[in-house]
């Protein structure tokens, strides 16, 4: 990426939004280092009426901030750099939503503050009560592709891997039809079924990333896998 | 110094509180006495040696038990029983109270479904006309060997003079808590009893040797750290077989039941101990923890502000607990954590 394109560089406007909500966060601060904005400080985590515990934090904002997110690193070696802490092998980052998930709680051209409300508050608060009690609060996606299929078999209320790759076929279609039969059951229509719920995802997540879910449903069917885990919403 | 904190948190975790093994031990000797008395027997006075006396007891890790060492200390002439006598008389007291009884080389084991056993070491106690007291170790093949338990205690004890300004809140010195860590970091490698692993006293007898004078900053606060390095480093620096000779009768060597793989294997292990050990000096703390991890295994702590943040103080983390319990439903579908692995 040329540095004409590096987000901050490319729109003042951004950056100004970026600082403007940042400064509600008190112990956090940005420095600028070469093309790299990067966010520093304590991440306090709350109970209902308490102070649980601080993280040392670093965000690092991408070149094409806001399309793509933040990438969240714990600098001060509280949480264990291990896929089952849900750090990222490769870079340490964490993990702190499935793959699609992002699309739908933190879309890309949101702002930081949405980000540190959401996803981040999320992620942190799970490590501590973690930490504390050794149960995810929210739960948790299995790693890898696993958890990307959970994800989308929640969101559209079927574990079946077989009719879960049907429904997603359906959310790359411009439209469905009021005469088709739901993938889950021939008996109804897919208007009177799963279409809600299908049209929500095809809104929220891009054609590819649905295209890469079909993929993957597909390959677990091939290696028998009959089903995945549903995780409600809570 | 933040790196001696961690050490000090460390230790904290793998030091063995002795108050409740020797409430054990007493349970057992009362009962033990009690039956030799009722045999006609000669009774036992008890006489304290093994890690947890010398101050230097560790937690097993894993599933491997608690060890206590005892000395039963007979006031008999060895040359007028047999050692096999004086150990059956033992066997049998105890086998009045437990069936879990094993008759090992040096020792009498007895075994406890808690999760510990009491080694029962069996001496006989000879005071001649000069008032020098002659002890003899009864050993499984019915013959005595001469020991001094008693000198060794005051060996033990006089190396340990130099590092009284040392001691921490619980009361270890330097020579102690040093000990400690390397016996966990024996315990590490190998858990259980095994050939290839140093007697807990080799590893004390060790730091004794090479660890003359307690090292400490220039304010004078202790260094385990360097205390470490000093230790490793004059292995590093001895040619063939780590040799550390018991300062009492017979003299062995005790670290000579290594094979010489195992000998090599311990000495590369101190190589690498090294390495980590010096490079832990330039790294921030956090970077120190992960190293040490690595050596010590994870009782060695992640971070001092974990420690200190969500502390093992078991009301305030339920209160915790709960405090984020009631937080829960405040948040509206959260993400959950996943990785791309």
């Amino acid at each position: 990426m040329t540095e004409a394109n590096i987000w901050w560089r490319k729109s003042p406007e951004e950056f100004d939004r970026f600082k403007r909500e940042l400064e509600a966060f008190e112990t956090l601060s940005f420095q600028v280092e070469g093309d790299l904005v990067s966010v520093h400080g304590s991440w306090a985590v709350f109970g209902e009426s308490k102070l649980i515990t601080r993280y040392e934090v670093k965000i690092e904002l991408p070149d094409d901030f806001p399309q793509s997110a933040p990438r969240v690193f714990e600098v001060g070696g509280r949480i264990p750099k291990e896929p089952d802490y849900h750090i990222n092998p490769g870079d340490n980052s964490a993990c702190v939503f499935a793959q699609p998930e992002r699309y739908e709680k933190w879309p890309p051209g949101s702002g930081i503050r949405d980000f540190l409300n959401g996803p981040m508050k999320e992620f942190f608060f799970s490590q501590a009560f973690r930490e504390l009690n050794g149960t995810w609060p929210f739960g948790e996606w299995s790693h890898g592709g696993e958890g990307i299929l959970e994800y989308y078999a929640s969101r559209l209320g079927t574990g079946d891997l077989g009719t879960l790759r049907e429904l997603l076929k359906l959310a790359l279609l411009p439209k469905l039809y009021r005469q088709w039969p739901c993938p889950c059951n021939p008996e109804v229509r897919v208007t009177a079924c799963h279409a809600d719920r299908v049209r929500t995802l095809s809104g929220l997540i891009p054609r590819d990333e649905i295209d890469l879910a079909i993929r993957l449903a597909q390959l677990e069917l091939n290696q028998g896998t009959k089903s995945v885990r549903i995780h409600p919403k809570k | 110094m933040s790196i001696q904190q961690l050490f000090g948190r460390f230790h904290k975790e793998i030091k063995v509180e002795t108050d409740e093994l020797r409430e054990k031990r007493d349970i057992l000797i009362d009962k033990i006495r009690a039956s030799l008395k009722k045999a006609g027997h000669p009774l036992p006075d008890l006489l304290n040696q093994g890690s947890y006396i010398y101050g230097v007891g560790v937690k097993p890790v894993g599933d491997v038990e608690y060890d206590i060492d005892v000395g039963l200390d007979f006031p008999i002439k060895s040359s007028e029983y047999d050692a096999k006598t004086v150990r059956k008389w033992v066997h049998d007291a105890v086998a009045d109270h437990t069936d879990n009884v094993e008759d090992r080389g040096p020792c009498i084991r007895v075994r406890y479904a808690a999760g510990y056993h009491v080694d029962l070491v069996v001496y006989a106690r000879y005071k001649n006309i000069d008032g020098v007291e002659d002890y003899q170790l009864a050993q499984k093949n019915g013959e005595w060997k001469p020991s001094e338990p008693k000198k060794l205690k005051e060996f033990i004890s006089n190396a340990r003079k130099p590092f009284a300004d040392t001691k921490d809140t619980s009361g270890s010195d330097q020579l102690q808590r040093v000990t400690r860590y390397l016996k966990r970091w024996n315990d590490i490698d190998i858990p259980d009893d095994s050939p290839d692993k140093p007697f807990g006293l080799a590893t004390l007898l060790l730091v004794i040797k090479h660890l003359i004078a307690p090292v400490v900053d220039q304010d004078g606060t202790p260094n385990d750290l360097d205390a470490l390095i000093r230790v490793a480093h004059a292995v590093k620096m001895t040619f063939g077989r780590i040799i550390v000779k018991k300062p009492t009768q017979e003299f062995e060597d005790v670290f000579s039941k290594l094979s010489d793989a195992a000998m090599e294997r311990l000495k590369k292990r101190f190589d690498s101990l090294l390495t980590d050990l010096q490079s832990a000096r330039t790294k921030d703390d956090d970077a120190v923890a992960k190293i040490l991890r690595k050596q010590f295994g994870d009782d060695f702590p992640e971070s001092l502000r974990k420690s200190e943040d969500l502390s093992n103080d078991h009301g305030a983390r339920a209160d915790a607990v709960s405090d984020m319990r009631a937080a829960i439903p405040s948040f509206s579908n959260p993400s959950r954590p996943w990785c791309d692995d």
